[in-house]
Formats: C-alpha cells, sequence, structure tokens
C-alpha cells in the first residue's frame, strides 16, 4: 500500500473559541481526485486554509508526503507541492496570460534569483505547452483583465500547473460560470486528475456528480460522511446539513421519500409518471394548505436522488402505520406506470421486510388497484 | 504559423519602441545638460536642477507605490537622511580643530560622536545611500512581516516620519535642530558649494543620476522581477500562494526606494544649500506622492515628468500669486486626480494617442480594446476580408 | 568674462571630460566672492527703471503665517506711505512679495529668486532665527541687504543683514536686572526647544551667576508641544513659596502655559511670568483673563506715548480695522522700511548697495517707539520697556529706561563672545573685533 499523500488527524482550528474545524480527521491516496461538499460554514474553506498554511491549527497537524506541513508559510507549503485555486479567479490581471504562467514556471523563487537570473528554457517551453492545456495560446499576449471569466479561472489553473504541484486544491471552480464554461473546467480538472492529487470543494451539485468520484461531506468542522457520490447523497444526514436551512418535512418523511424512490428506481428507470405520482402524493400528504404543497413539491424534487438500499430505509420505520404508508405509498408507484418483473421483485423484497399482515396488504392493494380501474373507467 | 508572424512583429515592433525611448533620452540629456545651461540664468538652472532632484525620488516611490502598490508617506525620511548625510560632510570641511559655526549657539564644545565618520567622502558617499536603505529596509521588514498593507502601511510610514522629525527637529545640540544645515558656504574639493560653477557640477550630476535612476528601475521593473511586483500589487494572496515570500520583495523595494531617495535628497540639499527637519513633514512626503500622482504611477516617464511639472508649477504660482497660491494648487491636485486618474501619462496612452491615431487614420476604428486585440475576433475578421475578396 | 561666456567655458570643458567633470572642477582655482558681486551687483543696476524693487518676504502659509502676515502688513503700510510722499529720490516703490512658506528651504529659493530674479535693491524679511539663518548665505554670498525686524538671541552680525529688532542687551537683560531688582532672585526658565531660547537662556543663567540670583530650573518644549503639565509641576517643585518664571515658548505652547498656570494657583503676585515673545496680538490670542498681571519686555508697546506712535496706531487701524492691535515686531518692520529709504536718498542710488549698506550706519528715524538709531554694528539703538498686561490685553508701561540703550551684536555674558564687538564702519575691524 502507497503512503497517503495528504494525511490529517484530529485537526482542530479554533477562532477565538469558535471551532472552524472539529476533531477533523482526513486522508487522501495519490493521484485520488476529491469532492468536498457541506452546507456553508461547515468550514470547507478554513480546512483549506489549514493545509495551504494560510491557518496554524489549534490542535493536531497536517502531514504531507510524510512530512508535517502545518505551521509552514503558505510559500513554504506552496513550493513542497501544494497548489491553491481560490473561488474567484486570482490572477494578475495588468499582466499578460503568459506572464503569469511565466511567474507560475519560476523554479527558483526568492528575491535575488528572481532579480537576476533569466527563464530559463524549459520554463519557457512549459508555459507555452500550458498555454495549449489551457486553451488560451491564441490570447497568451493579452491583458489577463481582458480575459472572460471562464477564462480567467482556467488561467488561474494553468498557474497552478505551472508550479507542477503534487496535490491541487480547488475552491468551488465553476461558480458563477455558464454551462459551456462549467463543461471546460470540469473536463480539464478529469484531466488534471491523471496527473495530480486533487481536491475539489464544489457547491454544484450536478457539477459535483459530472467529476466526483469520492466525496467527503464536511459539517460543523468534521467529516460527516465519505463514499462515493451516490452513496453520499442519498445519505439522510447528508441531505439534512447539506440542502439547507431547515428542511420542512421531518425523517420520517423523508424515509418515505428516499423508500418511494427506491421503488420508482427498481426497474432502473425513473418514469416521469412515477416522479409526478411521488411528488403529488406525498405533498398532499404532509400538508392541507395547496400553496404549500407547490412548494413542497420543488423541495421533494430535491431528495429523490437514486438507489439506497431497502433495508436501511425500512430500519427507519418502526410503527405499523408508518409501514402502512410506506407500503401504500410503493405499491402506487410502480403501479402508477404499470408493474413490471424488476419492479414486481422488489416490491417482494418490500414486503419482506416490512412484514405486515397477508390481509392488510391485500387491503392496500385492493384499495389502490380500485382507485385505477377507476381512474380508467372515467 | 499565424501566431508566430505575429510574434515577429512583437519583437520588431519592440525593438522600434526600444530605438524610440534611447532616442528621446539621448535628446533630453543634451537638452538638459548642454541646452538648459546656456539658455537659463543661474537662479532658474538652480531650480530645475532641483526639480530633477526630486524626479530621483519620485522614481523610488513610483517603484513602491506604482508598481508594488505600497503608498509609502514617509518618504521623507530617506530623502531628509541622504541630504543630511551629505550636508554633514560638507559642513565638516573645516581647517583643522574646527567645529559647524552653530555649535557655538549651544555651547557644544566636542563634536558629537556620530559626525565623526562624515569627514570621509567615500564614507559619506555610501552612506547617504545605504543608510536611507538600511532603515527603509527594517522599517519595511518589520512592517510586512507582520503583514501590514494598505492604509495601514501608510499610516505607519507616516508614523515613522514623525518620530524622525521629531528627533531632527528637537535635536539642537546634535543636528542643529529645526535650523537645519547649510551648505553653501562648505567647500568641495576646495570649489566654495554656493559657486555657480560649483552648483552647474552638480546640476550635470544630478541628470546623470537621473538617468542611472532611471536605467535601474526600468530594469527592476522591465523583467520577472518588475512582472512580480506587479503581481504582488495584483494579488499579494496569488502571489504567496504561488510559493513566492512577497515580504522580502517588497522589503527589497522599499529599501531600494528608500536609497534611491537618499539620492536624492543629497543631490537637492546641495543645490537647494540647506537640509532641514522640515523635509520630514506630512506635507513634504505627501506632495511628493501626488506629484506621481499627477504624472501617472506605474510608469517611470509619469514620475519624472508629474514631479518637474508639480514643482514647476508650484514655483510659477506661489511667485504669481504668493498669498492665495496654496488654493490653487490644492485645486489643481484634485483636477488632476480626479479628471485624469492615471495622471497624465496614463492619460496620454489611454486617450490622446488613440484620438490621435484616429484621426490620422492610422487606427482601426475599434469600439472595445479586447475585442481588438483579440486574436480570434481578429482571424475571423482576416477570414471576412478574404471572404469578401 | 562674460556670464553666458564663462558658463559655456565651464559647460564644454566638463563635457569634453565625460565622466571626470568632477576632477575638472578640483582643478579649476576657486573663483572669488567678489567676481560673482559684481556680475550680479551689474544686473539690477541696469534695469533701473521709474521703480524701486523691494522685497518682501515671509511665511504666508504654514505655522508662521499667523504672525508673519501682520509684519507685511506694516511694511506694504510704510511703503503706501512712502510713495504717497513721493517716494524714494522720486521714485516709487514696487513691492514683490514672495511666500517662505515657514520652510526655511523655500526662504532660501525665494530669497535667491527675489535678488537674481526681480533684481529688487533690498529685501524686507524673516522672523524666525532658523529662517534668517538660511537666507544669510544667500545675502552675504550676492553681497545684498536684508532687514530684519524681530528681536532675537544675538551672536550674529552680518554685512549684509541690519537687524532692527532687540538684541538681548535689549530686552532679555533688562528684563533680568528688572525683576531681580523688583520680582526676585529665584529664576525658573522655560523655552521652546530652538535656537532663540537656548541662547536667551544661556545668557540669563550667566547674568543671574553675576548678579546673584539663582536658576532653580530650565525646561524646554518642542515647537509646537502643548503638554505643559510636567513643566508646571517641575515649576512648583522647584519654586514652592514663588518665584520668577521668565519665558520664552513660541506659538502655542503659550495657550496651554498660561491656561495651566492660572489653573494650577500659580498667580501673577507670587509668580510673576515675565515672558518675550508674548506681545499684544499673543495675548489676544491667548486671552487676556489668562494673562492679566504678567510682564512682557519689548521696545514697543501699543501704549507708548510718542505723537508718532499715536498716529502710526490711528493710520495702521485706518488701514487694516479698528480692533487690530500693534505690536513691537510689527513697529520694528514699520520702520526699517524708513530707515532704508533715508540710507538711500542719503546714497543716492537705491541699486548701490555697497553705498546703502554704508549710508545706513548713523540713520535717525523718529519712530513709533521713539528715537532710534542705526549703530556701525547693524542693529539699532533703542529704549526698553518693560509693561504688565491689563485686562484690554494691552500693557501697562511699568518701567523703562530713560533712553536708547546702544546694541551688542555679541553677548557680554557669554563667555565665549565676552569682550567681542562688531563695527561695519570700520574695515579693520568688521564682523566681530576684540574690544
Amino acid at each position: 500500500m502507497t503512503e497517503n499523500i495528504l494525511e490529517i488527524k484530529d485537526l482542530t482550528v479554533s477562532f477565538d473559541g469558535f471551532k472552524a474545524l472539529n476533531n477533523l480527521t482526513f486522508s487522501m491516496r495519490p493521484g485520488e481526485l476529491r469532492v468536498i461538499i457541506g452546507p456553508n460554514g461547515a468550514g470547507k474553506t478554513t480546512f483549506l486554509d489549514v493545509i495551504t498554511g494560510k491557518v496554524k491549527p489549534t490542535i493536531g497537524k497536517v502531514v504531507f508526503k510524510g512530512k508535517t506541513i502545518s505551521g509552514l508559510s503558505e510559500h513554504t507549503v506552496s513550493r513542497m507541492g501544494i497548489g491553491r485555486k481560490f473561488q474567484t479567479p486570482r490572477v494578475y490581471l495588468n499582466l499578460t496570460v503568459r506572464e503569469n504562467l511565466d511567474l507560475a514556471c519560476n523554479q527558483n523563487k526568492n528575491v535575488f534569483s528572481t532579480l537576476f537570473s533569466k527563464a530559463k528554457s524549459t520554463e519557457k517551453n512549459q508555459t507555452v505547452s500550458l498555454l495549449e492545456t489551457i486553451g488560451l495560446t491564441e490570447k497568451a499576449d493579452i491583458q489577463a483583465s481582458w480575459l472572460a471569466h471562464g477564462e480567467k479561472q482556467r488561467l488561474e489553473i494553468g498557474m497552478l500547473v505551472a508550479q507542477s504541484p503534487d496535490l491541487l486544491l480547488v475552491d468551488e471552480p465553476v461558480a458563477g460560470l455558464t454551462d459551456e464554461e462549467t463543461e471546460n473546467v470540469g473536463n480539464l480538472l478529469l484531466a488534471l486528475a491523471e496527473s495530480h492529487s486533487l481536491i475539489v470543494i464544489e457547491h454544484d451539485m450536478e457539477f459535483v456528480r459530472q467529476i466526483a468520484r469520492q466525496v467527503t461531506v464536511l459539517h460543523q468542522g468534521s467529516v460527516l460522511c465519505e463514499g462515493s457520490m451516490n452513496e453520499v447523497q442519498n445519505d439522510p444526514r447528508v441531505i439534512e446539513v447539506y440542502l439547507g436551512e431547515a428542511p420542512t418535512v421531518t425523517p420520517e418523511q423523508m424515509n418515505l421519500i428516499r423508500l418511494a424512490a427506491s421503488m420508482a428506481w427498481a426497474d432502473g428507470s425513473f418514469a416521469p409518471e412515477q416522479k409526478a405520482v411521488i411528488l403529488t402524493r406525498l405533498s398532499e400528504q404532509f400538508t392541507n394548505d395547496s400553496q404549500h404543497q407547490e412548494q413542497l413539491k420543488e423541495e421533494l424534487a430535491n431528495y429523490l436522488g437514486s438507489n439506497v438500499p431497502l433495508d436501511q430505509l425500512t430500519a427507519g420505520l418502526t410503527t405499523p402505520e408508518e409501514k402502512e404508508m410506506a407500503l401504500r405509498l410503493s405499491y402506487e408507484v410502480i403501479r402508477s406506470n404499470g408493474v413490471n418483473e424488476l419492479e414486481n421483485i422488489v416490491y417482494q423484497q418490500l414486503l419482506d421486510l416490512l412484514a405486515l399482515p397477508a390481509e392488510t396488504v391485500q387491503a392496500i392493494a385492493a384499495e389502490i388497484d380500485a382507485q385505477y380501474s377507476q381512474s380508467h373507467q372515467d | 504559423m499565424n501566431v508566430v508572424l505575429s510574434r515577429r512583429d512583437k519583437e520588431k515592433k519592440s525593438r522600434t519602441r526600444l530605438f524610440i525611448e534611447a532616442g528621446v533620452i539621448v535628446a533630453l540629456m543634451i537638452l538638459t545638460m548642454v541646452v538648459l545651461p546656456l539658455v537659463l540664468e543661474d537662479f532658474r538652472l538652480k531650480l530645475v536642477g532641483r526639480f530633477l532632484a526630486m524626479a530621483i525620488v519620485a522614481l523610488g516611490i513610483d517603484l513602491i507605490w506604482g508598481y508594488t502598490g505600497l503608498l509609502s508617506l514617509g518618504h521623507g525620511i530617506f530623502f531628509a537622511l541622504g541630504g543630511y548625510a551629505f550636508a554633514m560632510y560638507l559642513n565638516l570641511q573645516l581647517p583643522e580643530g574646527e567645529m559647524p559655526e552653530f555649535f557655538m549657539l549651544y555651547g557644544v564644545e566636542k563634536l558629537p560622536i556620530f559626525w565623526e565618520p562624515f569627514r570621509s567622502l567615500p564614507f559619506t558617499l555610501i552612506a547617504m545611500v545605504v543608510i536611507p536603505g538600511i532603515i527603509a529596509g527594517i522599517l519595511g521588514y518589520l512592517v510586512f512581516r507582520n503583514r501590514i498593507k494598505g492604509v495601514y502601511f501608510s499610516i505607519i510610514t507616516q508614523a515613522a516620519l514623525l518620530v524622525f522629525f521629531n528627533f531632527f527637529n528637537g535635536q539642537q545640540k546634535l543636528i542643529n535642530g529645526t535650523n537645519g544645515l547649510k551648505t553653501d558656504s562648505s567647500f568641495f574639493f576646495g570649489q566654495r558649494v554656493g559657486e555657480p560653477s560649483t552648483q552647474l557640477i552638480f546640476y550635470e550630476i544630478t541628470i546623470v543620476c537621473v538617468l542611472l535612476v532611471y536605467l535601474l528601475c526600468r530594469w527592476l521593473t522591465s523583467g520577472r522581477f518588475g512582472r512580480l511586483l506587479i503581481a504582488i500589487r495584483d494579488d499579494e494572496t496569488r502571489v504567496r500562494f504561488t510559493g513566492y515570500d512577497p515580504t522580502w520583495f517588497k522589503v527589497v523595494v522599499f529599501a531600494i526606494s528608500g536609497a534611491i531617495a537618499g539620492i536624492s535628497g543629497a543631490l537637492y540639499t546641495v543645490q537647494s544649500g540647506i537640509i532641514t527637519p522640515n523635509f520630514m513633514e506630512v506635507s513634504f512626503s505627501i506632495e511628493m506622492v501626488i506629484a506621481v500622482a499627477v504624472g501617472g504611477r506605474g510608469t517611470l516617464s509619469g514620475a519624472i515628468l508629474g514631479t518637474i511639472l508639480v514643482n514647476a508649477v508650484r514655483t510659477y504660482l506661489s511667485e504669481s500669486f504668493p498669498e492665495i497660491w496654496l488654493f490653487f494648487q490644492g485645486a489643481l491636485f484634485l483636477i488632476v486626480v480626479t479628471v485624469l486618474p492615471d495622471g497624465i501619462v496614463g492619460w496620454v496612452k489611454d486617450v490622446l494617442l488613440v484620438q490621435i491615431r484616429r484621426l490620422t487614420g492610422r487606427d482601426h476604428p475599434l469600439t472595445y480594446p479586447a475585442i481588438a486585440e483579440d486574436p480570434v475576433i481578429q482571424s475571423e475578421k482576416e477570414q471576412l476580408t478574404k471572404d469578401e475578396v | 568674462m562674460s556670464n553666458l561666456g564663462r558658463r559655456k567655458f565651464i559647460l564644454y570643458s566638463s563635457a569634453a571630460l565625460g565622466s571626470s567633470i568632477l576632477l575638472k572642477a578640483c582643478g579649476t582655482p576657486p573663483e572669488t566672492t567678489e567676481e560673482t558681486t559684481t556680475e550680479e551687483g551689474s544686473t539690477p543696476a541696469a534695469e533701473g527703471g521709474d521703480t524701486i524693487k523691494v522685497g518682501i518676504l515671509h511665511s504666508l502659509s504654514g505655522t508662521m503665517a499667523i504672525s508673519e502676515t501682520t509684519v507685511v502688513e506694516a511694511e506694504k503700510l510704510a511703503i503706501k506711505e512712502i510713495n504717497a510722499m513721493g517716494g524714494v529720490n522720486g521714485k516709487q516703490i514696487e513691492a514683490i512679495v514672495e511666500d517662505g512658506a515657514s520652510d526655511w528651504d523655500v526662504f532660501k529659493e525665494k530669497a535667491e529668486k527675489l535678488i537674481d530674479q526681480d533684481g529688487v535693491a533690498v529685501v524686507f524679511g524673516c522672523w524666525t532665527s532658523a529662517s534668517r539663518k538660511a537666507v544669510k548665505d544667500v545675502f552675504e554670498s550676492k553681497d545684498h541687504i536684508l532687514f530684519y525686524p524681530l528681536q532675537y538671541e544675538g551672536q550674529e552680525c552680518s554685512k549684509n543683514i541690519f537687524y532692527t529688532g532687540a538684541a538681548p542687551n535689549q530686552q532679555i537683560e533688562p528684563a533680568v536686572d528688572w525683576l531681580l531688582e523688583n520680582k526676585g532672585t529665584d529664576f525658573f526658565l522655560v523655552g521652546s526647544d530652538y535656537v532663540f531660547p537656548r541662547t536667551a537662556n544661556t545668557i540669563i543663567k550667566a547674568q543671574l551667576d553675576a548678579k546673584g540670583g539663582t536658576t532653580v530650573g530650565e525646561d524646554y518644549l518642542p515647537l509646537g508641544n502643548t503638554e505643559v503639565t510636567p513643566i508646571i509641576a517641575k515649576i512648583q517643585a522647584a519654586l514652592p513659596d514663588g518665584g520668577v518664571i521668565f519665558n520664552s515658548l513660541n506659538g502655542d505652547s503659550n495657550v496651554a502655559f498660561f491656561k495651566q498656570i492660572a489653573d494650577a494657583g500659580l498667580t501673577p503676585d507670587k509668580y510673576p511670568v515675565m515672558s518675550v515673545s508674548i506681545a499684544e496680538e499673543e495675548v489676544r490670542q491667548i486671552g487676556p483673563e489668562y494673562l492679566k498681571g504678567h510682564y512682557a519686555s519689548w521696545n514697543y508697546f501699543q501704549t507708548v506715548e510718542t505723537p508718532e506712535n499715536e498716529k502710526w496706531v490711528a493710520d495702521f487701524k485706518a488701514e487694516y480695522g479698528e480692533d487690530r492691535v500693534t505690536n513691537d515686531p510689527m513697529e520694528a518692520a514699520y520702520m526699517m522700511v524708513y530707515l532704508w529709504k533715508q540710507a538711500v536718498e542719503q546714497a543716492g542710488d537705491a541699486y548701490d548697495l555697497e553705498g546703502v549698506r554704508n549710508a545706513a550706519i548713523g540713520q535717525e528715524f523718529a519712530a513709533p517707539e521713539g528715537l532710534v538709531t542705526m549703530n556701525a554694528n547693524h542693529h539699532l539703538s533703542k529704549t526698553v520697556r518693560i509693561g504688565e498686561v491689563r485686562e484690554d490685553g494691552l500693557f501697562d508701561i511699568v518701567w523703562s529706561t530713560d533712553g536708547p540703550i546702544a546694541p551688542q551684536a555679541w553677548n557680554q555674558y557669554v563667555e565665549a563672545t565676552k569682550g567681542y564687538a562688531c563695527d561695519w564702519s570700520d574695515p579693520a575691524k568688521g564682523e566681530k573685533y576684540e574690544i
């Protein structure tokens, strides 16, 4: 097993008693692309700050390639091979694109060699190839202030690469970008991931889905959970903390939604009818106010992720009423676009897990069948 | 291939530009070194000499403010230190055993110890550059190490200025306090300093120094080092995260800037004939900064031009309207700074040249510079014109 | 060699030598001052014309402006009067005003400008000793004339300067004598930290030593500083039962000083303060209520009873406003214009600087303060007076000398200058000779 490129154990950063990072433990293998998500104030930026030396840890340390780097200044950390990209593009606006890259390429960054030595040919070549990588060859001699937002983002990423770092830290690279630019940046990051270790902080879930392999969720300064995108996104804790302010649905209701979604996904496709049924039914169930129902539909749509193992979900159902409720909803969902083979299998699994009395199951099924046949007759 | 061509074009262009610059410099040298002394009266020539000496410190200020983005309001310290160093040397050009006259007024019988080394010219010449440089370096290190920047840096430089002013103003017995040191009646290589012939020599030396300091600043600002200064100005955090330690770059630049101010102060003093703590007053340092702003910060020619212009206008106004000239001067500063935020040179570059080109039809009528220079658009334009043909 | 020709020569020779300009300079024999003088002197004479140009050089901006503008007004009034009477030798006086901006360097520059550029026949100017010392070089190297209106510390006697204020023996020394006789023998000396108070106190200490007084303390405040509390504490400690305070503080420091001694209960009956930099203008600014009962020593007070003074005060108020006051520096500034006028009339030509300087010695003038005479040491014989501040801010003259006192440029109490004098009427004696 290779050594972890980054190793953080029980790290705490507190500002005047407020713990921005609290007992955080994190590790990463070389070559990994890790996305870090978390609600506002989760400590994502502090997390980057503490790695890059901008903030000193109160307790604990950061180990990079086997060396402790916490306590070192930013430029030392940077020279050791950690590059950081800021949220807003930070390039030198009054320099040309080429000059921006050239400053980053400079191999010896102390005062006197910067003053007295000329750019080496290797550095010049590196600049040229970087210009190609970030797609700005045409604009090499234009002042950076004239670049579009996305171009600046790419330039800054290029400058990071020019430092030839082992680990790249990227803070919300696609905030405020157009869809096309977002895709460009995404592809650029994926290309970089082939030769660098990467930590990306991102808010935009679409984008996270595009690039993520491993996701770490931060919450209140600690790691809430880690896993693949799907695992993380369906984790109710994550949904609770990530999607925001206080969710208007209760955890029990959330569980129902998950369950219904799982049923819908059972055949590997999530039909629009299924979605409509879930949203309508649930919103009707959770509130009587029609205006609120509309709002709720929108909110719930966010929670409809993908597959989560059924047993995890059913474990959350305790009372018979809840179980009946879940069954009713699930049956209705699969019934909405006609029951097929796969859905039937999953439905049987659900029945086993719920372990409701046979008569109750039949009664519910009959009731819903009756509704559907009725509506067909109309 | 397109790209290669344009680069060759660019090289050619930059070489032409270099030739023009060299030509302008030679012309200005001939004008100031040969023509002006023949045309101007002694008194006016001396004024020009003093303005040129001030232009040297303006270059230093431009280096730290225009390029590095650190507004120093304390350059009076370094200017005055250079001036005092040279004035002390000149004051000591006395027969063996004698002391500068002013000591008598305070009953001082023994030359203060720190005066002793200034009997030596080599020491003095080094000291008037190195002492301001070192003090600037130390001050800079203390400030920059703690990542103090922006307006706090300016305030600290002012505070330092006040400390130095109070010391020099208060120490009658050491350095003649508020009266300052006079140089005109001293001798330099047997020549009386105030003599027009000696003054002419100092005048010519000043011009040579302006050129040398200009070339130094040009070298500092044109390469990677200069670009890094601009980078520090634009985004210091980025610089830090790129692996540079901005502290040392800033310390070095501030020290160089201080040393340049020292040269300027020495040359100014010897031409004005007196150095007093007044040069460490806040207003003097601010005026120097304003001069750079008027000329155009971030351009070396702007610093020189602004200083000469501001001082010339100032002299003209104070001679023509002795009672109310300060109001005119204030109004002028306000107008220039609000109407021409990039200074005169900035305005010439951004507005005037563009206008002239348009009028002479040498400009491609384009609206937005970003679009005008965008190679993609240019290649598209080429495509289009080709199609038309 | 003509001016242009010589410069051309230097220029070409230095240009030819290129980088060794400096060496070349060392090789040329030093040129004598006289050579320059004749050249400079010849320029203004050629410009003669219908008017005589004179320079007025004071601070019109900066910290000294508030004091110096009053002196400019007095000088302008004198010029106006003289012009109204037909001018000098039938020529009108044209005043060229320059702003010294409270900056000694600027004083120097403007002095050069007035002489070289404007070709003035004389300059009336300066207030602080620092500004006078800064321009002294200019007037000496160009062999020109400066009239200086302030009382000052003495220890100077320039061939090119006429001092129309008091020398120390015409203000400080009589004041000390009077205090010893009438107010007590224990002195505390307070002053701003610059050349005048330092020198004045050196003289006072020597004088007290010689005459049986005691200096119980001495303290200085940086110019413009208003932190006077420590000084008051020191005075109370040094003079627990009262004594004399000799004050040579300047400007704003006085405001704080007098307010605080009043607050601390140091009343004039037990702690009389003798000031040498406070005249009618300053009393008005500080507030008479704080100063009432304290003393000042001058040659002139607005309350001097001479016909000349009555007329002058009336004229001044008519010109500048009823609420205005006159004081010693203004009076000295006013009369020095007349002294210069008389000297020019005797010499015949205002631009014959040498002649004017020689003619100036011995000039008498019935000034508002009484008769003054220009001595051979370029200082004036003056009457000395001591005034007590009244409620209305003017002074009651409580003592005065019987007649004018002859000035001493070099102080006779100070060891280094004891036994020396100055005499410009005798080329053999000059600036400083042993009596």
